[in-house]
């Protein structure tokens, strides 16, 4: 085989391995273990050519939707409830990818208190910071023409005090 | 069995005659180079729609704060907050090293466009994209990991050899072995993304009964307009996703005959305008349409004669 050849063998050698780990990624397989020194090098090479991704795009089902609503207090009695930051159109998918994560129980309580430290940080006088977690109950269509209608459902609730002597 | 389906691709190496035409073949970089422009133009109007909201995504101090989000990911994938302590003993403001990155970033995605020194840029591009991706981990959807895919094709693959200030306007366009690959990678990659999707689909009960459709449209953060009375003609939902799923599943096989290949495309097209219109993904639903594009319906020249690049068109 001529020089050209084994390049080209290579070529289609490193596009079938890539493409297998295109289908592992789609399938939600590891291919190799992260334990393994090789299994890291392998993770690294799908995070950085996106070949980790799945692919179910809404799938199996359509997500509810997830927010999170602030009331700032400046004691315990005294809170009123401030708006999100205005955002364009592109911005706010990626406030809604955020507010997602409100819906897995390993992330909720991070990402309400990542929350409650941007309202401190626009609030400097907000004692108290009041985060809660709803989700957007869509009924279904039958239901829907039977007379229910979507609507917010504040499921978590937090309360995060600003710590002593921090700005 | 793609020689069947598949226009064949002409120019076969000696040291690869015995693989099929479909992979070893040469075919001119049309199709890479549709993708490089249509993803740099794409992902420049997302930049654009994002810039006044930087520090709120990407920020240390944004929404979701720089220690969160590194958790969330792979400590051995690039992000700002690594320049940023890279950078530290010379710039203090963070901010500064992100919006020196971010413009990189966007100069980066106009050379992309115009495809000078496209290789290079591409890969800076890709690098700057997929570091900015990882700082707004918690914040990044479908679009963020279609475009990482598109970049590293274009940095891995000549698209800069077509239509670019580095192809320069020679009239006789080159093929390669490497731009038939590209294309071919990035066509099955799309077959593996639509069939691995219909499939998620066709599980899911939502998407048998209809219901799917009516709940995405009634998110009210997608939803673009009352489609409220959906509800009372629950067949169209149901259309929708047997529709739906019908392209997807249908994408792997339909796509390659000649005969069904525009329409299918078309079909697929047609769907992820009705995305962006409909839920309002318009980033989204424009990537997809450019790699559906560039994969299927911008058709790569084969000329057996013209085996190699000149310099100035190696991208």
């Amino acid at each position: 085989m001529t020089s050209g050849g084994r390049k080209r063998m290579a070529w289609l050698a490193a596009a079938g391995v890539h493409l297998a780990l295109v289908v592992c990624g789609a399938a939600g397989i590891t291919p190799v273990s992260t334990k393994l020194a090789g299994g890291r090098v392998v993770e690294t090479y799908r995070a950085y050519t996106g070949a980790n991704n799945g692919y179910g795009f809404f799938a199996p089902g359509v997500a509810s939707e997830w927010r999170a609503t602030f009331d700032v207090c400046s004691d315990e009695r005294h809170c009123i409830p401030v708006a999100r930051e205005q955002v364009g159109h592109e911005a706010r998918l990626l406030l809604i990818t955020i507010d997602g994560l409100l819906g897995e129980d390993e992330l909720r309580d991070l990402i309400a208190a990542s929350h409650a430290a941007r309202q401190f940080a626009r609030y400097p006088h907000a004692e108290v910071v009041l985060v809660k977690a709803g989700v957007f109950e869509v009924p279904a269509m039958a239901e829907y023409r039977g007379g229910e209608r979507p609507q917010w459902r504040d499921l978590y609730g937090y309360a995060f005090h600003r710590a002593a002597g921090r700005p | 069995m793609a020689t069947h389906f598949i226009e064949p691709l002409a120019g076969r190496d000696a040291g690869a005659s015995s693989l099929p035409r479909f992979l070893a073949g040469e075919a001119s970089a049309r199709p890479l180079a549709a993708l490089r422009i249509g993803l740099a133009a794409v992902l420049l109007a997302q930049a654009f729609a994002l810039a006044p909201h930087l520090f709120l995504f990407f920020g240390e101090h944004g929404i979701v704060q720089a220690p969160i989000a590194n958790a969330l990911v792979s400590a051995s994938v690039p992000r700002v907050t690594y320049v940023v302590a890279l950078l530290a003993p010379y710039v203090r403001d963070e901010r500064l090293v992100l919006l020196g990155c971010f413009a990189l970033y966007v100069a980066a995605l106009h050379l992309l466009l115009a495809g000078w020194k496209t290789r290079a840029v591409a890969i800076a591009a890709w690098l700057l994209h997929l570091g900015l991706k990882t700082t707004a981990n918690p914040s990044a959807y479908g679009v963020f990991e279609f475009a990482t895919i598109g970049l590293f094709y274009c940095a891995a693959f000549p698209s800069g050899a077509a239509w670019s200030v580095d192809a320069g306007s020679s009239k006789h366009e080159s093929t390669s072995f490497e731009a038939n690959l590209g294309l071919r990678v990035l066509q099955i990659h799309l077959c593996i993304v639509y069939l691995f999707s219909g499939i998620e689909k066709l599980r899911g009960e939502q998407w048998r009964n209809g219901e799917a459709i009516w709940r995405a449209v009634m998110r009210p953060g997608f939803a673009m307009f009352d489609l409220s009375w959906l509800a009372a003609y629950p067949f169209l939902p149901l259309l929708a996703c047997w529709g739906t799923m019908a392209i997807e599943l249908g994408y792997v096989l339909l796509v390659w005959p000649r005969r069904m290949r525009h329409l299918w495309v078309l079909a697929t097209i047609g769907m992820h305008a009705g995305i962006g219109v409909v839920l309002g993904l318009w980033s989204f639903s424009a990537v997809m349409i450019v790699l559906n594009a560039a994969a299927f319906l911008v058709t790569p020249t084969r000329s057996p004669t013209s085996r190699t690049r000149p310099p100035a068109a190696r991208g």
